[in-house]
């Protein structure tokens, strides 16, 4: 392994001196280039008041590749599946290099907000987001208190 | 020079125009404004070119690295001994931009200059306020730049590496980043890193060039950080140079022999900056592994590995390259690392155990016997496929006069290797071994084997069993992407770094199947 990269060292330094509002981002004690990630629930959304582990690793060719970033807590989400993925473009074709660790977790966290079941990753979530979102966003708000709010 | 090749030719030489009234040193300068002047006046109304060629003279702006006298002349309060220098050696140039000097100095009643040019007038009007303007704040100049205060460090920090920008470019869509920071972000996207524009036609004019004004501002405004800048820069490509930290980089993708040519085709993002890094430090080689990925995990590529030599290198427009390279040494890997997302590895170079002088005779009893039954099975393949491998790998070496001394042998019994059908585990078993006995005997077997399986083939018609080793490797890699599993990123991740890449390997493996099985026992001769 070569040294961190001073995009790597910049990044984290700010993520620590100017933290996101709602969002905490640690670096691994053995690992800088893997974070520890807690987004609080945006208000006025179903995951308001919840606590939700994500992490983040940042690949070697980091920030040639998009970090890969995934729900550690279970979440009900039409864009996150079981497994935490999340279905993001700018995790994907979209991702550029003068993005950075901050607007990933941004976008996270407008993802909650404004879920798209229009572009589900959780097939089953979204269709029910669809036909009966009322529905939904109980589950949402129920698998939040359930998974999110334990402590 | 951002604004010539932006185009903008008129402001690009009024730029050049107030940068030579800034600074003595006009030698960048000059071979560029008459690039845009050049630019600019064919570019100008019809009815001027018309002008000019009635007059004689075809075109005042073919005379390459001149510059138009005119613009001399516009500043006679600026005539110091350098201008003068630079331009007592065009006493003959062209009457036309003679009879301009005496316009623009006579103001905008021209009598040469026709109606139509009033953007060649407005422009010349234009460098003679900024000039005057100059001239004006002359003093005040020096006020500015030593004031450092004003000077945010971090308004010099390319977006994409953190760093004090190095050799800075500036892209058509007006941003600014370190030459090699830009080229890396090539090697992935066509797209500008901060406002998504293409750059693929900026990139096929190859118009790249490093943005003048922002280098000299660095220089000047923040000397230290430019100087720390350098050294580490430096320091990196020194490191390269130290290949890579005592490590070799290495290619995951096929087995390559010694003294074999071994064509690839490179378009994977990283090996680009492999590729890239390689010309940097000069080194011109690197280690070819094969993907292994029939045992995952730390072991996914071959322990046993050839580096190669970059004897030509084709890049393509499209930012991917077509290699020529040849073995030069064989390797055994001690430890893996990474760099830019490419793998490195720290090795250990091998080559055969000397023939003790009893084993001889047999030996090159044991050659005679092989070499020309290799001969006769190139020779019974079709006609096609010979010439595809003698594209690839060369006509069939001739026999070194010294064989048994050499530090990998007979060179052809690796070109017969690069394309006997074998599995990639067999052919790093055979590139592994550093007897030249063993060798021979796994070519013969697999011979014998390869003859064996042909008159049954004739006897039963019946095809043989294939069993696509390229394939397996590539669905397994697919399998992977779409494996549903718990585990930690980071273990995915470092599962899905070494991916198959066969596709690399030019031409297409000629043999998809290894029709010889993976039995080792039958062709490697346990030790
Ligand atoms: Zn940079
Ligand atoms: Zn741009």
């Amino acid at each position: 392994m070569t040294a961190l990269p001073r995009r790597i060292i910049k990044e984290t330094q700010r993520l620590m001196q100017e933290p996101v509002p709602g969002i905490s981002a640690v670096p691994d004690d053995s690992n800088a280039r893997y974070f520890h990630v807690i987004v609080t629930g945006p208000e006025d959304s179903p995951f308001e008041g919840g606590l939700f582990k994500l992490e983040l690793f940042l690949p070697e060719d980091y920030p040639m590749s998009a970090p890969k970033v995934r729900f550690i807590t279970k979440i009900y989400h039409p864009n996150i599946d079981r497994l935490g993925r999340i279905c993001l473009d700018i995790l994907k074709d979209k991702w550029s290099p003068a993005l950075q660790i901050r607007t990933v977790l941004l976008s996270i966290q407008a993802l909650l907000s404004a879920p798209n079941p229009d572009d589900p990753l959780a097939n089953d979530v979204a269709e029910l987001w669809k036909v009966n979102e009322a529905e939904a966003i109980r589950n949402a708000k129920e698998w939040t208190r359930r998974y999110a709010m334990d402590n | 020079m951002a604004l010539t090749g932006l185009g903008r030719y008129e402001d690009a030489i009024l730029s050049f125009s107030v940068s030579v009234a800034l600074d003595h040193d006009m030698g960048a300068v000059r071979h560029e404004m008459t690039h845009a002047l050049h630019r600019f006046l064919a570019g100008a109304p019809a009815g001027y070119r018309a002008r000019c060629n009635s007059l004689g003279v075809l075109a005042p702006y073919s005379l390459h690295g001149r510059r138009p006298r005119f613009l001399a002349a516009s500043y006679p309060a600026l005539n110091c001994s350098d201008c003068e220098d630079s331009f007592s050696g065009e006493e003959d140039f062209l009457q036309v931009p003679q009879k301009f000097s005496s316009t623009s100095l006579g103001g905008p009643a021209a009598p040469v200059v026709p109606q139509e040019s009033t953007r060649l007038r407005s422009l010349v009007e234009r460098i003679f306020q900024e000039v005057e303007k100059i001239k004006r704040m002359d003093v005040k100049l020096e006020d500015l730049v030593v004031n450092p205060d004003l000077v945010e460090q971090s308004d010099f920090d390319c977006v994409l590496c953190c760093r004090t920008l190095w050799q800075p470019v500036t892209t058509p869509c007006g941003h600014t980043y370190c030459w090699m920071c830009l080229d890396r972000c090539l090697d992935y996207s066509f797209a500008c890193p901060l406002c998504m524009t293409s750059l693929a036609d900026y990139l096929s004019s190859s118009q790249k060039a490093v943005t003048e004004v922002i280098e000299h501002s660095l220089r000047l405004l923040l000397p230290a950080e430019y100087l720390a800048r350098q050294v580490t820069h430096h320091q990196e490509l020194s490191e390269l140079v130290q290949l890579w930290g005592g490590q070799v980089p290495v290619f995951v993708c096929t087995t390559g022999f010694p003294g074999v040519p071994c064509p690839l085709y490179v378009y994977e993002p990283r090996y680009r900056v492999m590729m890239r890094h390689c010309a940097e430090a000069g080194t011109r080689e690197f280690g070819i592994v094969a993907c292994l990925t029939k045992d995952p995990g730390n072991k996914s590529y071959a322990e046993f590995g050839t580096m190669l030599e970059i004897r030509d290198w084709i890049l393509l427009d499209s930012g991917c390259s077509i290699l020529t390279t040849v073995g030069v040494r064989r390797f055994h890997v001690l430890t893996r690392g990474e760099r830019d997302g490419y793998d490195t590895a720290k090795v250990e170079y091998f080559r055969d155990q000397p023939i003790p002088a009893d084993k001889l005779p047999d030996l090159k009893y044991l050659h005679e016997r092989v070499r020309p039954k290799a001969w006769q099975w190139f020779n019974s393949l079709e006609a096609e496929l010979q010439s595809e491998i003698v594209r690839a790998f060369g006509q069939m070496p001739e026999l070194e006069e010294d064989w048994p001394s050499l530090a990998d042998g007979p060179v052809w019994t690796w070109w017969l290797l690069a394309f006997l059908p074998l599995s990639q585990e067999l052919k790093v078993e055979i590139l592994a071994t550093t007897s030249l006995e063993k060798r021979l005997r796994a070519i013969d077997k697999t011979l014998d084997r390869i003859q064996a399986a042909a008159v049954i083939k004739q006897g039963q018609d019946v095809a043989v069993a294939t069993r696509p080793e390229e394939l397996t490797s590539n669905s397994r890699h697919q399998a992977n992407q779409t494996q549903q599993t718990g585990e930690s990123l980071y273990e995915q991740e470092r599962q899905s770094q070494h991916t198959a890449t066969s596709s690399h390997q030019l031409p297409h493996p000629i043999f998809n199947a290894s029709f010889l099985g993976d039995n080792r026992e039958q062709v490697m001769e346990s030790s």
